[in-house]
């Protein structure tokens, strides 16, 4: 009787091509993941339903757990166009702000956020953002004014309305979900002060709550 | 075919030299293991930090404030320590008080919705005409609010307005309080 033979098969598989798959697909979702901004203060936001996520272009004004407000503008571009509108405003008041050379403008354009009043941005444009979260985390940056007798934040939203002519603009608020609503409520009046009434709140994805 | 310039003697030698051969295959399926964890890990995070939006629009000032019949009213007013009160209509003195729960103001605004439903009829696009008032105690955190407007996006109620809480509300829970206390 002959032997029948069972045809040994080889277990091993050429595991190159999937490599090649798995390493494209990594060094896609690297390369095309945002990393978070490395933002001056953290700020814990409030879960909600919404679903509708954030666009890059958004004008946002943060409200932090005291209640200071950090004025971020999109592009450096538009923040270019944004300072030139408020040195047309505040620059005969403050002389150090009105006369701001080519090499300040633009590292005012590099700053993530505005957390300071306008007349002290001739000393802070320089500073790097470390720099600035070590005098945040001492308490030493009080944000935008905000205040009816120095309303700075007003001047910060006419000057980007005005900057951004008439391409659409969308305002967002992102408080701290323990922020006081006092605050909140002063940031939304102050937008609609300026003839913003509808705007968004930056949420987070929201988990089983209940 | 023999090559003229290495005598046949000198070639037989040559041959005998060996050159180890190795093989060029190495195993890759921990390296793929690797590929695919980071790969899993990155899709994980982005999803997760993606932060949303929720549509909020105000009134325009100077617009002209509208009558409106004060049986479709329920107002809320978010207090501190994450109590919220509601009343119906212009019933100041009937305050409840209640939570950000599932059971709490949640259940009232459908409650209202039914008594209004009950006696208004839905509107053309099946959604309620219950009109909700927000306000907020200058104590109330930020966190409240949003709640409160999701809980208008829960419940369906398209009408709503948030606006500052007044005196005679300010007054009510103070003596709401104060009864409790006793």
């Amino acid at each position: 009787m002959p032997k029948i033979k069972v045809p040994r098969k080889n277990t091993h598989m050429d595991m190159t091509a999937m490599c090649d798959v798995g390493f494209l697909l990594l060094t896609f979702f690297i390369l095309t993941a945002k990393f978070r901004p490395n933002e001056l203060v953290e700020i814990v936001t409030p879960a909600s339903r919404a679903t509708e996520t954030v666009k890059d272009d958004l004008v946002t004004i943060s409200v932090d757990k005291i209640g200071n407000v950090y004025y971020v503008a999109s592009s450096p571009r538009r923040k270019a166009d944004i300072l030139e509108k408020m040195i047309e405003k505040y620059g005969t008041k403050y002389t150090m702000l009105g006369s701001l050379n080519a090499k300040q403008k633009a590292q005012f354009t590099q700053l993530e956020q505005i957390a300071f009043p306008a007349q002290a941005i001739p000393q802070m444009v320089g500073l790097k953002q470390n720099q600035l979260k070590d005098m945040q985390s001492r308490g030493q940056l009080t944000g935008v004014p905000k205040d009816t007798t120095n309303n700075e934040l007003g001047d910060w939203i006419m000057a980007t309305r005005f900057a951004y002519g008439d391409d659409k603009i969308t305002f967002a608020i992102k408080g701290d979900k323990t922020s006081n609503i006092v605050a909140i409520k002063r940031v939304i009046d102050v937008l609609r002060e300026k003839d913003v009434n509808s705007f968004k709140l930056v949420t987070a994805l929201e988990g089983n709550k209940d | 075919m023999t090559s003229p310039e290495i005598p046949s003697d000198a070639k037989s030698k040559l041959n005998k030299v060996r050159t180890q051969k190795n093989t060029t295959t190495i195993d890759m399926t921990p390296m793929v293991d690797l590929g695919f964890l980071l790969i899993s890990f990155f899709m994980l995070t982005t999803s997760l930090a993606k932060p949303v939006a929720m549509n909020l629009s105000m009134p325009i000032h100077d617009e002209h404030p509208i009558d409106i019949e004060q049986s479709k009213v329920l107002n809320i007013i978010c207090d501190k320590n994450n109590t919220v009160w509601y009343y119906e209509g212009n019933e100041v003195t009937h305050l409840k008080k209640s939570n950000y729960t599932f059971d709490g103001i949640r259940k009232a605004i459908l409650n209202k919705q039914k008594l209004v439903d009950a006696q208004w009829k839905k509107d053309e696009n099946g959604f309620t005409k219950t009109i909700c008032l927000i306000k907020m105690t200058d104590d109330a955190i930020y966190n409240n609010m949003v709640d409160v407007l999701d809980e208008m996006d829960i419940t369906n109620t398209k009408i709503y307005a948030i606006q500052t809480v007044n005196q005679e509300e300010v007054k009510a829970i103070e003596l709401v309080r104060n009864n409790n206390q006793l």
